[in-house]
């Protein structure tokens, strides 16, 4: 059981990073819209071809948040 | 047109109709290329960014629509809308685009557009969201940790577990629990805090007692290796009230976009006279800037930014913003205009005699927003008994911990803190919130709004509902109903014609005809406009008057005797409702019969109001026969017509006063006063519209029989509470007892209120569907 005096510390950086990954989309708006996104997979990317190349980075809606 | 553009897939999607874009494109927007006014809302450079308020938004297609539409305008780079809040952000080259021209773009597709600027209290709400929500998460990652390694404490306690291994999992665990505890508690201990220094008995005070009590506890066990260790009862419990705090502020923010909607309706701009080097011209300011003795000219279909005197000769408004009647108002030279209300027929030029702030319309507003602070709110069953239960088991807690001092026990710490835990509020605290946002979600879904979560448990009580008429019970427009056309002509023909030449016309009467037109409509020429009377026009050239029987006289004296007689005769009845005349330069063609047409649902409504022992009374601004007509279709007793906003308010004090719990359903801002006075508040709309703000519930379909549903839907929530309430109830009473006796280890005191609140989520889960409410009325 030895193993565990490892495994618990690993696993608390884990926690951290998990913690770390909420806390950066929190801030970076990605939980500002949780009705549109849902319904966003209806479209298809390819009805206009600009918009399937410009939706990837399209949250771009945090300039008052941060 | 927007088939045109390929984008023909916006009908797949979309789930509710859409709004019907404003014809004339409007030069209104260049008011938005200056610099002064996009202070807040633009970013400029080489790369320009906008955040806009888009209205009207409602579905996944209008998303869909708005994105593709705009990205396939040359130099755009990304647009995205936020759904939830109906914003749009959009990057693009600042040399090929103006800011007008986007919202040219969006009112061409038929969305309504203004400047995204946040009232202060919204942004504030924003940002709390924000950090309850990081706060939420960072309890639910660390929370879920610390559960883990309890888990394997407990199995421990069970089978044995090497002392170095318990030790070391112990001071994991206080590792674990510090970022909870000293961030993800904070709102609990800053309300405590708050709590004390102004002496009132809040949630905060017992929760963070409890929290403190059960963290010192745990650390000196942990430190002194005795007693047990209650890291995991701490993180669950702070996780589950910042869940409950967390669903109810969402809900408040809803509200308050509600509110904000409110300042929307005055314009923002105005054009003004000047006269300056330049020479005389029109310029566009922005209307805080109007003072008094300013000229200023209002194109038709645009809103009044200020109260003046008009200077022109004549034209009609639609004042239904402050009167809420829809039929326009003819106003000559000399005559006062209002600002809110909507110039219909010609430009004309207003002597501006009321700075803005003092203008009718906010004067209005204010009434209003007192109003709403004397407003009787009525406090949540579940907050009342969860504060006093709380202030009882810190009486409890206190005296088990003394009793066990005294007694010399050695587990009085245990005890104390099993007392405080088994019996922490949870499940009374989460009964409530959960349960009303739960149902303000489904409701959503049916097209009722709860802006305000006290909606849901007022609508069950009420037992008298006052109505407005026009808008509320009636529809803005009236309906074609009738057609008798006098010489041997064709009625559709004749349709067609009257439609042709009010197609420019923004009156009801107008809207009425064109929407019963199935023909063509054929370009008419010359046409003149008599204001309150008729028009007359060229159509291929042949002249025709469309009007009231006044005009017919004015215009064609000679003939109008002769046909009088079959005229009269051939009007089936002539009381209540509106006859327009159609007429060629010689005879009366045709007859047109108007009738104001009950919205959908009206009936099932009332009849279902009236099985509920609901007494009804309408009052109405309208004229007082259009009203007793109304009112007797409907079996309403106490109906009073000719209303103003006041006394709107005072006929609903007196039922106050009786004692009744009084919902007040209206649409117009004239409504707004006695809309805030009432226990509840419906605004009904087919758009969000003024009203709203002031609203508890508005709403969304266009029928009005979901109303019926809502009520339904409240009765079953306000039940589904109560059982949620029993059932913690039951608990306490049975665990609390059991827990002073010491009976209960903190372990099993932790399971018992998780699996308690636990009850309490499924229990609620079932208002996440409307199956078993009778739907099919709707």
């Amino acid at each position: 059981m030895d193993i565990l005096f490892l495994l618990i510390p690993l696993s608390i950086i884990l926690v951290l990073i998990i913690a770390g990954a909420f806390l950066w989309s929190v801030k970076h708006g990605q939980f500002d819209d949780l009705e549109g996104q849902g319904q966003r997979i209806l479209f298809d990317d390819d009805a206009i071809d600009k918009s399937s190349k410009n939706n990837e980075n399209a949250p771009t809606n945090d300039q008052e948040n941060t | 047109m927007i088939e045109h553009g390929g984008f023909s897939r916006y009908y797949e999607f979309r789930q509710q109709p859409g709004r019907k874009p404003d014809s004339e494109t409007k030069d209104i927007f260049d008011v938005y290329d200056k610099h002064q006014m996009q202070i807040g809302w633009v970013t400029e450079g080489s790369t320009m960014s906008a955040e806009i308020l888009v209205e009207g938004i409602h579905c996944a297609a209008c998303i869909w629509l708005i994105e593709n539409w705009l990205m396939q305008l040359p130099g755009v780079d990304t647009a995205y809308v936020n759904l939830s809040q109906s914003r749009l952000s959009i990057q693009w080259s600042a040399d090929q685009l103006k800011v007008s021209d986007i919202f040219r773009q969006l009112m061409k597709i038929g969305y309504g557009a203004r400047p995204f600027s946040q009232s202060t209290k919204q942004a504030e709400l924003n940002k709390q969201r924000h950090t309850l929500l990081k706060q939420l998460g960072i309890a639910a990652v660390f929370g879920m940790q610390v559960m883990v390694i309890s888990v394997a404490l407990y199995s421990g306690d069970w089978f044995g577990i090497d002392p170095t291994m318990r030790i070391f999992l112990e001071r994991v665990n206080l590792l674990l629990i510090l970022p909870v505890l000293l961030y993800s508690a904070q709102p609990f201990f800053i309300g405590a805090i708050r709590n004390l220094k102004s002496r009132t008995a809040g949630m905060d005070l017992p929760v963070s007692l409890g929290l403190t009590l059960a963290f010192l506890g745990s650390l000196w066990a942990s430190l002194s290796h005795t007693g047990d260790i209650y890291y995991d009862s701490i993180a669950m419990f702070i996780f589950f009230l910042l869940g409950a705090r967390y669903l109810e502020l969402n809900a408040r923010i809803k509200g308050s976009t509600a509110m904000d909607m409110l300042s929307s309706v005055t314009p923002e701009y105005a054009t003004r006279y000047s006269t300056d080097k330049q020479g005389e011209r029109f310029v566009t300011v922005p209307a805080v800037e109007l003072n008094i003795d300013d000229y200023i000219l209002v194109k038709p279909g645009e809103v009044l930014p200020a109260d003046g005197i008009l200077f022109d000769q004549c034209s009609t408004f639609d004042e239904s913003l402050l009167s809420g009647e829809h039929t326009p108002i003819l106003r000559t030279k000399g005559d006062q205009v209002l600002s809110g209300s909507i110039n219909i027929e010609q430009a004309v030029s207003i002597r501006v005699n009321k700075q803005p702030e003092n203008s009718t319309l906010s004067s209005i507003l204010r009434l209003a927003q007192s109003s709403n602070q004397g407003k009787p709110r009525i406090a949540m069953l579940s907050e009342i008994v969860a504060s006093r239960f709380v202030v009882g088991i810190l009486c409890l807690a206190s005296i088990v911990a003394i009793g066990g001092i005294i007694v010399g026990s050695d587990i009085w710490l245990t005890t104390t803190i099993a007392v405080l835990v088994v019996t922490c509020p949870c499940a009374l605290s989460l009964a409530t919130p959960l349960a009303i946002s739960a149902s303000i979600n489904t409701m959503m879904q049916k097209g009722v709004f709860i802006a305000k979560q006290h909606a849901l448990e007022t609508l069950t009580k009420v037992d008298h509902v006052v109505f407005d008429k026009t808008g509320t019970l009636t529809s803005d427009t009236p309906k074609l109903i009738n057609i008798v056309p006098i010489y041997d002509v064709n009625a559709d023909e004749c349709l067609c014609i009257a439609a042709s030449l009010e197609q420019f016309s923004a009156h009801p009467i107008a809207k009425a005809l064109l929407t019963a037109n199935k023909l063509e409509l054929v370009y008419s020429d010359s046409s003149k406009n008599t204001p309150g009377l008729g028009v007359s026009g060229m159509i291929n050239q042949q002249e025709y008057f469309l009007g009231s029987y006044e005009y017919m006289a004015t215009q064609l004296k000679q003939s109008v005797g002769s046909s009088k007689n079959n005229t009269i005769n051939a009007i089936p009845n002539i009381s209540n409702d509106s006859v327009v005349f159609l007429a060629n330069s010689t005879v009366i063609l045709a007859v047109f019969t108007l009738k104001e047409s009950l919205r959908n649902g009206v009936k099932p409504l009332i009849n279902y109001l009236r099985e509920q022992n609901i007494t009804l009374s309408l009052y109405s601004g309208d004229r007082q026969e259009s009203v007793n007509d109304l009112a007797q279709t409907l079996e309403i007793k106490d109906a009073k017509g000719g209303c103003k906003p006041d006394q709107k308010l005072k006929y609903l004090n007196d039922h106050i006063n009786s004692g009744k719990t009084v919902a007040m359903i209206g649409d117009g801002i004239n409504d707004s006063p006695a809309l805030s006075q009432a226990h509840l508040a419906i605004a009904c709309s087919g758009n969000v519209n003024l009203s709203s703000a002031n609203a508890d519930i508005v709403l969304i379909n266009k029928s009005i029989d979901t109303l019926q549903l809502a009520h339904r839907f409240a009765n079953k929530t306000s039940r589904i509470i109560r059982q949620n309430i029993t059932w913690a109830i039951i608990y306490n009473v049975c665990a609390v007892p059991a827990a002073v006796m010491g009976w209960v280890p903190p372990w099993l005191a932790g399971i018992g209120m998780s699996l308690s609140s636990v009850i309490v989520v499924i229990n609620t889960s079932r208002l996440n569907r409307v199956d078993d409410v009778p739907t099919d009325e709707i």
